[in-house]
């Protein structure tokens, strides 16, 4: 593995030129991400553009080919316990101790955590209608879930890292999970990284967006700025078009002949001079048509 | 298409029942078989009536309905791929077959063909298990399970040959029982259930491959939680809140990866282990008082001290080499159950392991990796050879009363020793592979063992007709020294390894 020259960061998570493959397949290709403190990260991406690769690699949980991760400025798979203490993660799918009830896998892990929430262990069971008696196994993927986040939660962590946790969940969990995150990033400045196909779910609590395909990073900005600085040209077909136009992120041609680029400027910054050029439109995206146009 | 419909509404309802039939009436037939005779034709057609429903029993059981089930949906929804699959799954499964026929007829031509049988079946195991550890190993234990109880039993032209079909038909017997109690409940029932059709055709019910054949786990769990009611007094219900309490005390390390691990490794009352343990050491005893009963029966105008002294000496020498492999069998069944336990733990992102490496409180890597390398590997090591050693040694102590050469202690302690190393290091081999699979050379650290594994036996086999065999035992030690030396070598070299990842909980 070669370590890339790196300045040990106070931030949450910061990682630098991150590479991994599953044999021949490349899973990621040079991520660099930094998370900071009391940020709110939505990771989006396709299905198999290494949103989950990229959240194991970051907590320790899968050696790189290539680069590093560190967690509270500390290499991610040299954590100690006082840095495990400030960190919960939850899976895409919460595998675990499927043979206990949901009461004994908690008590299990509330033991290992000095700050463990039980008053709030005990409120989110009964809002969610979840018995302590339950078998992990009886339960639906969106309770065994949900099951995983509150026990998440309950360690009250200053990083919190979710990997697609409203996958599984009805709406009403997933709003009631969306507002925890958001008060939790509110009040106690907890640092939430998540990974999801939902852009709303992005849209309602990210304040920070970032976006892998291919294993490449191809977007990571502030919620704020994304739609500011991000806009679709669309340009007739007898319009001389360049090689590359600056801000340029995606070109698409369609069947008429018009193209329609994809572009990025600087926060306030001017838009390049062919979007005044005949018969060009320039307009504005959501967050979903950004992603669906950067995925494509 | 109709025709065939009817010819699948025809099979799937109408062979169970005449397989059911045909299995009970067959039972009854052969019963009355089993008188002891002095015939060797005679006891070869009675053994081969009595087999005859237990591996009807079997082919229908473990082949029979999931190919046919299969390839009926197969045909129905035209997936040309699938019958390809079944085709390649009935070659390997007739090969499996026929090799434990040949086993069968090679260990009848010499007194030391069995333990040659014995060897080269442990051999393609153990190739087996390396190679495609999550497919054919279940299957290939029970090929050489049965070639071992080939290989074990007496040559037709011994007087307690008709004896050992007895343990067949009851073993038939408790089969059909058991489905004959399904039967009777369903029939009593009132519920809206399907029918015995859906009983028996449905995934997962006691007919399918699954349970009956594949999925010794199913049997195990109710083993175990027979003896859970006989060890605690409160019976099997206190062991969800014996477990609870187990979980919420579970603060240090090695309590922590226990109950990570599973039920299958969180402690239990010792009472079960002890129980099971002295049933197995009180085996041979009770196997040498049946042939002793036995052998007075066929010739009841001998004196009877004769035929019991006769009797041990045949004993002995007939179930130690049988017995020497099955234990270290039963052994590496729960080894292996434990490392492919651990297989699949490492497999699953959102599982334990995920869990074990974040949970604070545990101590460093090393005290982690340590812990882990002592509580999945160790331990069942140590307590399943003890298990082995106690049974072994009521062996030894049945040898040393009918004073067996020196030659059969060795085998037995050899023999036994070197099949629990070398299983649990073509495991340990497995489960290098689950850790790092990122890196290849890891997975191929169980070939060595394996090829020299394979060339041992292929010596074994050439050695006797090179020249003439005069101390077999002597050398069949030998090689098995060997083995024992190589595999115990690689356990140690794979801990070392093991003990050098530098976070066995990220992959």
């Amino acid at each position: 593995m070669s370590a890339l020259p790196m300045t040990p960061s106070p931030d949450p998570l910061d990682c630098a030129g991150l590479r991994h493959s599953f044999g021949r397949r490349k899973i990621l290709d040079g991520v660099t991400l930094s998370v900071p403190q009391g940020a709110v990260l939505g990771l989006v991406g396709r299905n198999g553009a290494g949103k989950s690769t990229l959240i194991r690699i970051l907590l320790g949980l899968l050696r790189p080919d290539g680069g590093e991760s560190r967690v509270f400025g500390r290499r991610s798979p040299e954590l100690d316990d006082a840095l495990k203490q400030r960190l919960a993660y939850v899976p895409q799918q919460p595998e675990a101790f499927h043979w206990m009830t949901v009461g004994a896998m908690l008590d299990f892990v509330g033991g290992f955590y000095p700050r463990w929430d039980t008053a709030y262990v005990d409120a989110m069971l009964r809002r969610w209608s979840i018995k302590r008696s339950a078998a992990l196994s009886k339960l639906s993927p969106g309770e065994r879930q949900s099951v995983a986040l509150i026990r998440a939660l309950a360690t009250q962590p200053e990083l919190l890292v979710l990997d697609e946790p409203a996958a599984a969940l009805d709406p009403v969990a997933r709003r009631e999970l969306l507002r925890e995150i958001a008060r939790r990033a509110g009040d106690s400045g907890t640092t939430v990284v998540f990974s999801t196909h939902i852009v709303s779910d992005l849209e309602r609590v990210a304040s920070q967006a970032a976006m892998l395909h291919r294993g490449r990073l191809l977007l990571n900005a502030p919620m704020d700025d994304l739609k500011e600085t991000h806009a679709r040209l669309t340009l007739p077909a007898e319009t001389g078009l360049p090689q590359h136009v600056t801000g340029e992120l995606r070109r698409r041609r369609h069947g008429d002949g018009s193209v329609s680029l994809v572009l990025a400027r600087e926060a306030g910054g001017p838009w390049p001079q062919l979007c005044e050029a005949q018969g060009a439109r320039l307009e504005g995206l959501s967050l979903e048509e950004l992603f669906v146009e950067m995925g494509e | 298409m109709k025709a065939r419909r009817l010819l699948r509404m025809v099979w799937q309802l109408g062979l169970p029942w005449a397989f059911l039939f045909g299995a009970w009436a067959a039972f009854f037939l052969n019963a009355p078989l089993y008188a002891p005779s002095q015939s060797t034709a005679v006891n070869v057609w009675k053994f081969g009536l009595a087999e005859l429903p237990l591996i009807v029993f079997a082919a229908w059981g473990l082949i029979g309905r999931y190919h046919a089930r299969l390839a009926f949906s197969a045909i129905d929804l035209c997936l040309p791929g699938v019958l390809r699959l079944l085709c390649v799954s009935l070659l390997a499964q007739a090969v499996l077959t026929l090799g434990g026929l040949i086993s069968m007829v090679v260990a009848r031509q010499g007194p030391w063909h069995s333990e040659l049988v014995s060897l080269v079946d442990a051999m393609l195991l153990g190739l087996l298990m390396s190679l495609r550890p999550n497919i054919w190993w279940r299957l290939a234990c029970l090929a050489v399970v049965a070639s071992f109880v080939y290989a074990g039993l007496p040559r037709p032209g011994n007087p307690a040959f008709p004896w050992f079909g007895w343990p067949f038909a009851m073993a038939l017997a408790l089969l059909l029982a058991w489905r004959g109690r399904k039967i009777f409940h369903l029939l009593r029932s009132d519920s809206t259930s399907p029918g015995l059709r859906y009983l028996m055709m449905r995934p997962g019910s006691e007919f399918d491959l699954n349970s009956l054949s594949g999925n010794w786990d199913w049997l195990l769990r109710r083993l175990e939680a027979a003896w859970r009611v006989l060890a605690s007094p409160m019976g099997a219900h206190s062991s969800l809140e014996r477990r609870s309490v187990q979980c919420a005390n579970a603060q240090s390390l090695p309590e922590a990866i226990n109950v990570a691990l599973g039920p299958l490794y969180q402690k239990r009352s010792m009472t079960p282990w002890l129980l099971g343990s002295a049933v197995l050491a009180a085996y041979p005893w009770y196997n040498w008082w049946g042939r002793s009963s036995a052998l007075a029966l066929c010739d009841p105008g001998a004196p009877s001290y004769a035929n019991r002294v006769l009797d041990l000496r045949l004993a002995t020498s007939v179930t130690l080499n049988f017995m020497a492999f099955a234990l270290p069998l039963v052994a590496m069944y729960y080894i292996a159950r434990r490392v492919g336990r651990l297989g699949d733990l490492f497999g699953k992102h959102g599982g334990e392991m995920a869990d074990l490496a974040l949970l604070p409180g545990l101590g460093d890597e090393r005290v982690r990796r340590m812990a882990l390398l002592r509580e999945a590997l160790l331990r069942p090591l140590l307590r399943y050879g003890l298990w082995i050693g106690g049974w072994a040694g009521s062996w030894l102590v049945l040898a040393w009363l009918v004073r067996a050469g020196l030659p059969q202690y060795l085998y037995l302690a050899l023999s036994a020793g070197s099949m629990v190393l070398l299983y649990a290091t073509i495991g340990m081999g497995v489960l290098g592979g689950a850790l790092a699979a990122a890196r290849r050379w890891y997975d191929w650290l169980s070939y060595p063992v394996v090829i020299l594994s394979c060339i041992t036996g292929a010596w074994v086999f050439v050695h006797p007709f090179l020249s003439p065999v005069r101390n077999l035992p002597l050398w069949l030690n030998l090689t098995w020294a060997v083995v024992l030396l190589s595999a115990a070598a690689c356990l140690v070299w794979w801990s070392v390894r093991f003990y050098r990842l530098r976070n066995p909980f990220c992959r």
